[in-house]
């Protein structure tokens, strides 16, 4: 097995491989995470304190409502006579923690939403229960009387967990972040195409069979290689996400249970979350490890390194489309046992879920467990019991055969070793399709509400609109009047606890949308500023818009790095290099054909990207009104270009990036030619101001 | 009249290692054969000659001008075949000499045609649409051998061409480029004397990177004689440089007749390379 690992980790482009992964996790990652480090800290402090004098706190909290009451009530009077309401507006306090820039607001309402949370918890789980029991009633189908049963018998456990009502943060956008899985998979494929191909092309495999040891024993050294691999790899992957995470958000209780977290509210395990952070470790260790001899029976099997490329890339693209399918369909198999949520661990952790096994309704656990290590097991059976001919003996022909096209020119072939001879397409597909395969963050509750609202708002402020943002402002204040009214009749005793929490909850409800509407008050009051100073803006629903123009790193630009990595490398390692240069076009003009490739493929692939982009990002928030001015969005500032001209310059600017990246990339690896110094200096110098600014 | 190559004082060393030391000579039409032991300098002199390396100092001429100013239209006129070399994976023969015509700037009709004929040539046509990275050892010589003689150059730098032939291929190898030596200039770089024995018509011995003779086979063999003998088996003695063991004997190096019964050996070119390369001392 140490030979085996040897003989993995011995090979630099390999190396390189890894390497590449690692920082492309680490790059994924980052943006990820939560970029409110400072808010997070201050709202820990801020928990602490109150802790310490809670009765002080909630006084300081009843002043600052009555305050804001006062305020809106004011508004109110003041949209009645006709006069101006922002002369009345609230302003939001910045007492607590003056320096910080965060409002006593903003503190409060996280707070109390804490504190409210074991409660709201408690509530869920009964209206889960209460429901439950009433379809129950109704539902005849096996698999789902099974279902429902398992639900009432999880969730009655679970309703009396001690959820925290302190402050947690960090961890459920951390366990949301799947970008480590879909590395680590690409990591095992190309780990399980090595150890079933190399010692056969390297001619070392009759020589390894006539040892004592024999077929099985290397067999298992493989095995076993594969599997330190797998614990190895996903530490370090785990690692390097964890810290491109903490980089931009604080963690915050890691001994809580996970169900303290909103994201987790229906987990169907009384886990805590130090307990779930192993255990997803430990299964996805499992998962890959599974994956990875399944990966080495079929490398065994094709017997070709293409065939087995492409069976690969179909496989997992047939579990990521099973991913995008119907999640609302609980039992089904393809939906809940495909490779990405198995590696993401997620799904067995976000709600009880069974899968329809032929009407039996088999706990997601119990069905994990027996498709991951049934694979596994299958898969070494498989790897011993088929003849080794399969893999090890000589290839059996095609009888069919691709129709072979030759290249005419440099640059033709160029592109035809590049891509195909170096196995460079396979990247460019694994990015293509990882980048397919990351899902738009989905949308909030505030953004939700938010959209409803900037979509009904859209285009020019006209009179109309004012008066709709008026009436709504008075509709909270009623919302609001009525809480303290009903309050009241509590406390005499004339209405019950159960109805005063009904509208305490319509009220929390109300008051999240509030947040929101007063944002979009901001946002009119913006955009009236503008359009006094003869700057056209328009209202428009932002949110898509800024993420497409947010600054992220392009996954292409990690291909530029792979690019010289490919040509120049591979053809040193052959010796081939040298009889190119002997010939009068072997050096300036495949120099150009590499030029021009790695130009023309990143600047495909960015393009490509962008297009996912905006079909991503259309689908879910929409881009509306291209034709508006870039000052319509909040960080659009002043300027008056379009925002499709704005994307037009963007894209511009990519293929400009990329053409001198590019050039510049090919002349530095022509001029070095070093498989590891080069790819590594190149890729400091490209992520180091990024790094710099985490730091 | 300009030799087609002349090498002038050509020096080149590798950190504190000289591995060329003024290397001089001129290469015409002929098999010459460049014969030295692992490490003396071989691989280093074809590659200043093919420009895949820069001399410290020292000059190449080409027809009269240097290489370096020739550039790309010296390469133009050179076909070089390195000991091994890999090629693109996926690429088959055919693709791979059209691929290397097309870098040597044939149009693609007549690559086509010389990629043909040369197949022939090398006994490779029943491979053309085999890939490469499947053939064996002796095969894949074959390939490079064949795009080496691609564009038919003015020179032609073959390393261990031979290596890894079975007798009957290295036979016909040696045949062809025989025959392509008659009009063209063929440098071969070897270790292996058997080689270029009845082949070269021009020998240059390299040692620690210092062209130590070079000549006609005839003439370096001449220039050998008295100095080695053949001894029948019960005279030979420890004592005695033993060069190498024959049917009925032994072949000594002795400057004196070693024992009454030797009789003067006419000298071989193995005999020459244990001369030049074997540590003697007379």
């Amino acid at each position: 097995m140490r030979y085996e690992l040897k003989k993995l980790f011995s090979r630099r482009f390999f190396l390189l491989f890894l390497l590449v992964l690692l920082l492309a996790n680490a790059i994924l990652a980052y943006p990820q995470a939560p970029k409110d480090k400072d808010f997070r800290t201050l709202l820990n402090t801020f928990f602490e304190a109150y802790e310490k004098e809670p009765d002080l706190y909630h006084r300081e909290y009843l002043a600052y409502l009555e305050a804001k009451e006062l305020a809106v009530d004011l508004q109110i009077q003041a949209v009645i006579n006709g006069e101006d309401p922002e002369k009345f507006a609230f302003n939001e306090p910045m007492t607590l923690y003056p320096e910080s820039g965060v409002t006593d607001g903003e503190l409060y309402t996280a707070l109390y939403s804490r504190l409210e949370y074991p409660r709201s918890y408690r509530l869920r789980i009964e209206e889960i229960l209460q429901n439950t029991e009433k379809n129950l009633a109704v539902v005849t189908d096996p698999y789902m009387r099974s279902y429902l049963n398992g639900v009432l018998e999880t969730y009655r456990t679970m309703a009396y967990l001690p959820v925290s009502d302190g402050y947690v943060s960090g961890w459920d956008s951390y366990f949301r972040y799947h970008g480590t899985g879909i590395l680590l998979l690409a990591a095992v494929f190309m780990v399980a195409l090595f150890l079933a191909v190399a010692d056969r092309e390297g001619d070392t495999e009759s020589i390894l069979y006539a040892t004592k040891k024999g077929f099985r024993g290397v067999l298992g050294s493989k095995i076993s290689a594969l599997a330190v691999f797998c614990v190895f790899t996903s530490l370090a992957m785990e690692a390097v996400a964890l810290a491109a995470f903490s980089m931009r958000t604080p963690f915050h209780g890691f001994t809580e249970f996970l169900a303290s977290f909103e994201d987790y509210a229906l987990c169907p395990h009384p886990l805590y979350v130090f307990e779930f952070f192993f255990l997803r470790l430990g299964l996805r260790i499992l998962t890959l490890f599974s994956l990875g001899t399944l990966f080495l029976l079929m490398a065994r099997m094709l017997n070709n390194r293409f065939l087995f490329l492409a069976a690969g890339i179909g496989f997992i693209g047939l579990h990521a489309m099973w991913n995008g399918g119907d999640v609302a369909s609980l039992g089904s198999l393809t939906a809940n046992l495909n490779l990405f949520r198995l590696l993401e661990g997620n799904n067995l952790v976000t709600r009880y879920v069974a899968v329809n096994l032929f009407g039996i309704s088999v706990p997601l656990p119990l069905a994990y467990c027996v498709a991951v290590m049934g694979t596994a097991a299958l898969s070494i059976l498989l790897l011993f019991l088929l003849p080794r001919r399969l893999t090890f003996g000589k290839r059996k022909p095609f009888k069919w055969k691709l129709p072979v096209y030759i290249p005419r020119t440099v640059l033709g072939f160029e592109a035809k070793k590049l891509f195909f001879s170096t196995g460079l397409l396979f990247p460019i597909l694994l990015i293509l399709l990882s980048k397919s395969l990351v899902p738009a963050p989905p949308l909030t509750y505030k953004d939700e509400i938010y959209r409803s609202y900037m979509t009904a708002l859209e285009g020019e402020l006209t009179p109309e609109k004012e008066l709709f943002l008026n009436e709504e402002g008075a509709r909270f204040r009623a919302l609001f009047e009525k809480e303290k009214e009903y309050t009241l009749l509590y406390e005499a005793g004339k209405i019950s606890f159960k109805e005063l929490s009904a509208l305490r909850m319509e009220v929390r409800t109300a008051e999240i949308r509030y947040g929101v509407f007063t944002s979009i008050l901001e946002e009119v009051t913006r955009i009236k500023a503008l359009n006094e100073k003869d700057i056209p803006a328009v209202l428009l629903y932002p949110k898509g818009w800024d993420a497409l123009f947010a600054p992220k790193i392009d996954l292409f630009l990690l291909l530029i790095l792979l690019f010289p990595a490919f040509a120049y490398v591979s053809e040193d390692r052959q010796g081939f290099r040298v009889v190119m240069y002997a010939s009068p076009k072997g050096r300036s003009h495949t120099l150009w054909a590499k030029i021009i490739l790695s130009a023309a493929t990143t600047a495909t692939g960015s393009l490509l990207l962008l297009a996912m982009d905006v079909c991503k990002l259309h689908s879910l928030h929409t881009l509306p009104l291209a034709a508006a001015p870039l000052a319509s969005l909040p960080s659009g500032g002043i300027e008056t270009l379009s925002l499709a001209g704005c994307l037009a310059i963007g894209v511009m600017i990519r293929i400009l990036l990329c053409i001198v990246l590019s050039a510049s990339a090919a002349l530095l690896a022509y001029k070095f030619r070093h498989p590891i110094l080069f790819p590594l200096l190149w890729a400091v110098t490209l992520f180091l101001p990024l790094l710099i600014t985490a730091l | 009249m300009t030799a087609l190559l002349s090498i002038r004082e050509l020096s080149k060393s590798y950190k504190q290692v000289k591995a060329l030391q003024g290397f001089s000579c001129d290469l015409d039409v002929g098999i010459h054969a460049l014969l030295g032991p692992n490490g003396s300098g071989k691989s280093t002199l074809m590659n200043l000659l093919t420009q895949n390396l820069e001399q410290d100092r020292g000059e190449i001429l080409f027809k009269g001008e240097s290489i370096d100013s020739l550039g790309s239209a010296y390469r133009a006129r050179l076909g070089f075949m390195p000991q091994t070399a890999g090629v693109p994976a996926g690429f088959t023969l055919y693709e791979f000499l059209l691929y290397m015509a097309c870098l040597k700037g044939i149009s693609r009709k007549e690559a086509k045609s010389q990629a043909e004929k040369l197949m022939e040539a090398v006994e490779l046509s029943d491979c053309k649409n085999r890939k490469v990275s499947t053939f064996s050892g002796g095969m894949k010589q074959r390939a490079l051998l064949a795009q080496a003689l691609l564009g038919e150059p003015d020179l032609l730098i073959l390393d261990e061409p031979t290596a890894g032939l079975d007798p009957m291929q290295r036979l016909k190898v040696k045949n062809l480029l025989s025959a392509y030596g008659r009009k063209h200039c063929v440098l071969i770089a070897t270790h292996i004397v058997s080689d270029v024995e009845g082949l070269a018509s021009h020998l240059l011995l390299l040692k620690k990177g210092l062209l130590v003779a070079h000549g006609a086979p005839r003439d370096l063999k001449a220039s050998l004689i008295g100095l080695f003998w053949d001894l029948p088996a019960p005279e030979l003695l420890h004592s005695h440089s033993l060069v190498k063991h024959l049917p009925a004997g032994a072949r000594v190096f002795s400057a004196e007749k070693p024992s009454p019964g030797a009789v003067p050996a006419t000298p071989d070119l193995e005999d020459c390379y244990y001369y030049h390369f074997g540590e003697v001392s007379l």
